[in-house]
């Protein structure tokens, strides 16, 4: 089983998208960027240097040696702080990202494999969806229904799948024309085992750039409503509650609200470098 | 000619896009947990008084009879009913959107006092993106692999991972407390609206930016293209004329994918610069749990989107020939 593996691997790696890829410098700056960022959220309590939520030293020190990035208004480290928020973020861009992808590519694969009635009313339905200022709608749902977290995960998933679902579609009419799909067909095969078989598996290069560039999206826009007070609340280590927080201190601690801030930047960069090069490598027709 | 009917045919669709989407949005605070009715008459309200409050304002009536009254008031109140005790909206298509929980104000009096400001600041990003994105993404694509290129396609790329609302904490940062050019919060003038503006339409700049640089290079390589330059016409009317023109179908796509983004970013931003807009008046009446003020400006909020649309659809059609015989 290993050496299928190395097999398996050796040959990715010598693709020619690898290949592709691996000469595009933007996209392995990527790389190595998302890697440190997973490293630090799995392994936060070996990489940070001090708790997260615990008081480790005076209030709003500045940088130094024993606390590299300095201390905010409740004396606890920053620079740890900012480690374990890369778990945080993960953690909740993936779940959005996660649920964007459980609505939006089984819609997508279903109405361009049938077209006809059901693709016009899947593609309507995404179209109106678009036409919906979004931030506004996960606004008003957690302030009308619950303010939270969870509330505010929901309301992104709702309101996100249609750009995944339009993607999956756009590739499926592709596929669809295939000799191998219309064999199968041929053969009998059933309409839900096509699907499976053939069809999704020669979707997956443009679900997986969308996916990794829909990463980043919901990063900020989660980081974006917990710095406006409405997604994770204190005092969970979170990058945009703790944007809000160090708010307040930005004329004297100028240092805090920089380098969350920064966090954030280089994240999202990070999954945006990685994206555009797989798509350059996987998928280079793909508007996005 | 076909300009005309796709019009047309647009505002046809518009009533009716609005009535689903307004449904919606009733739907969205009739499902919300919490009884609207209690809230009004108070924590200290006795049964009955909360009766008395849930019967002036309908609360008592089936969905659909409420939706109605929400959205053309008809049926109004009963006769004996004392005005002092509605706050329901009483039919948002004649602007009666009800009143305000907290202040006892009319919500559309509330909204309106609110909503040029957060007009001026998406207008005004909207502007940028459009104007910077369009010259940074031109001049990418015409310098291919220069340094320029180089800057602008790096630059884009920070603009897209950049968030709007640090983007704007910097700014206050460096502008305000570091050089002391801006006060750190709105000061009710226009020329200040340009740096939120600024903040909010980053992204937008960048991506209208990228977009424009890689339609560009395709529309470039295109062979009428080449023809023109054979024909003789000048570089500046090739770019201009027939380059630009063709380019710019992607580029709207992507403008009128994110107006609705727009507003939402407008929102945030009004947080960031203490702007007294929809944005904030939402936050406030969030945290209040002032249903129907949340409930009006999630209203406006998609009509101005829908309209956003509209217009954005019009220039599409004007820019791109094919759409209006389709």
């Amino acid at each position: 089983m290993f050496t299928t593996f190395t097999e398996w691997a050796r040959k990715k790696w010598t693709s020619p998208a690898a290949r592709k890829f691996r000469r595009n410098k933007l996209a392995l700056a990527g790389l190595v960027i998302v890697s440190i960022i997973v490293f630090c959220a799995v392994f936060a309590d070996f990489v940070a240097p001090y708790d997260p939520i615990e008081k480790v030293g005076p209030k709003l020190a500045p940088p130094s040696r024993q606390f590299l990035l300095g201390t905010d208004v409740a004396g606890r480290d920053i620079l740890s702080r900012i480690i374990y928020g890369t778990r945080t973020g993960l953690m909740i861009g993936l779940t959005v990202v996660g649920l964007w992808a459980v609505i939006g590519v089984p819609l997508g694969l279903i109405a361009g494999y049938y077209g006809g009635k059901i693709d016009y009313v899947v593609m309507r339905a995404a179209d109106s969806f678009y036409a919906f200022p979004q931030l506004v709608f996960v606004l008003a749902i957690s302030g009308l229904f619950r303010p939270g977290l969870d509330t505010i995960v929901i309301a992104l998933g709702i309101i996100g799948w249609p750009l995944y679902a339009r993607v999956v579609r756009g590739k499926v009419l592709e596929v669809k024309a295939e000799e191998y799909v219309e064999a199968a067909r041929a053969f009998g095969e059933k309409d839900r085992n096509i699907i499976v078989r053939h069809v999704f598996p020669n979707c997956l290069a443009p679900i997986i750039v969308v996916l990794t560039l829909g990463l980043p999206t919901a990063i900020l826009v989660t980081s974006a409503l917990s710095f406006l007070g409405f997604g994770v609340s204190p005092p969970t280590a979170e990058w945009g509650c703790d944007l809000s927080s160090a708010r307040g201190y930005m004329a004297d601690q100028w240092w805090w609200a920089t380098s969350v801030g920064l966090a954030i930047v280089i994240t999202v960069l990070g999954f945006n470098f990685l994206g555009d090069g797989l798509r350059d490598a996987l998928d280079p027709r793909l508007r996005y | 000619m076909g300009m005309m009917r796709l019009v047309i045919r647009r505002l046809i669709i518009i009533p009716l896009l609005l009535v689903v989407l307004s449904f919606f949005v009733f739907l969205c605070l009739h499902l919300a947990p919490g009884d609207p009715a209690r809230r009004l008459a108070g924590p200290r309200a006795t049964e009955n008084e909360v009766e008395l409050i849930r019967i002036a304002n309908g609360l008592d009536k089936p969905v659909y009879v409420q939706y109605l009254r929400w959205l053309i008031g008809w049926p109004g109140p009963e006769e004996n009913i004392p005005l002092e005790n509605v706050y329901v909206p009483g039919g948002v298509l004649r602007g009666d959107f009800g009143r305000s929980m907290e202040t006892h104000e009319p919500i559309s009096k509330e909204i309106l006092d609110r909503l040029p400001v957060t007009l001026e600041v998406t207008v005004l990003a909207l502007l940028i993106a459009t104007g910077v994105g369009l010259l940074l993404g031109i001049t990418a694509a015409l310098k291919r692999g220069t340094i320029v290129d180089y800057l602008s396609t790096t630059g884009s790329l920070f603009g897209l991972s950049m968030p709007s609302f640090w983007l704007g904490l910097m700014m206050i940062l460096v502008l305000s407390y570091k050089l002391g050019w801006i006060a750190p919060a709105y000061d009710g003038s226009f020329t200040y609206l340009i740096w939120p503006a600024i903040a909010l339409g980053a992204y937008h700049t960048a991506s209208v930016a990228r977009m424009t640089r890689s339609s560009m290079l395709e529309v470039l390589g295109q062979d009428y293209i080449r023809t023109a330059r054979v024909k003789g016409l000048s570089e500046r009317a090739v770019i201009w004329k027939h380059g630009l023109r063709n380019a710019l179908i992607p580029i709207v796509t992507i403008l009128l994918l994110q107006i609705p983004w727009l507003f939402g970013g407008t929102v945030i931003l009004e947080k960031v610069f203490s702007i007294p807009g929809m944005g904030s008046l939402m936050f406030e009446r969030i945290i209040l749990r002032d249903y129907f003020v949340v409930q009006g400006i999630f209203l406006v909020f998609v009509v101005l989107t829908v309209f956003a649309n509209l217009l954005a659809d019009i220039l599409y059609a004007y820019i791109n020939p094919k759409v209006r015989y389709e």
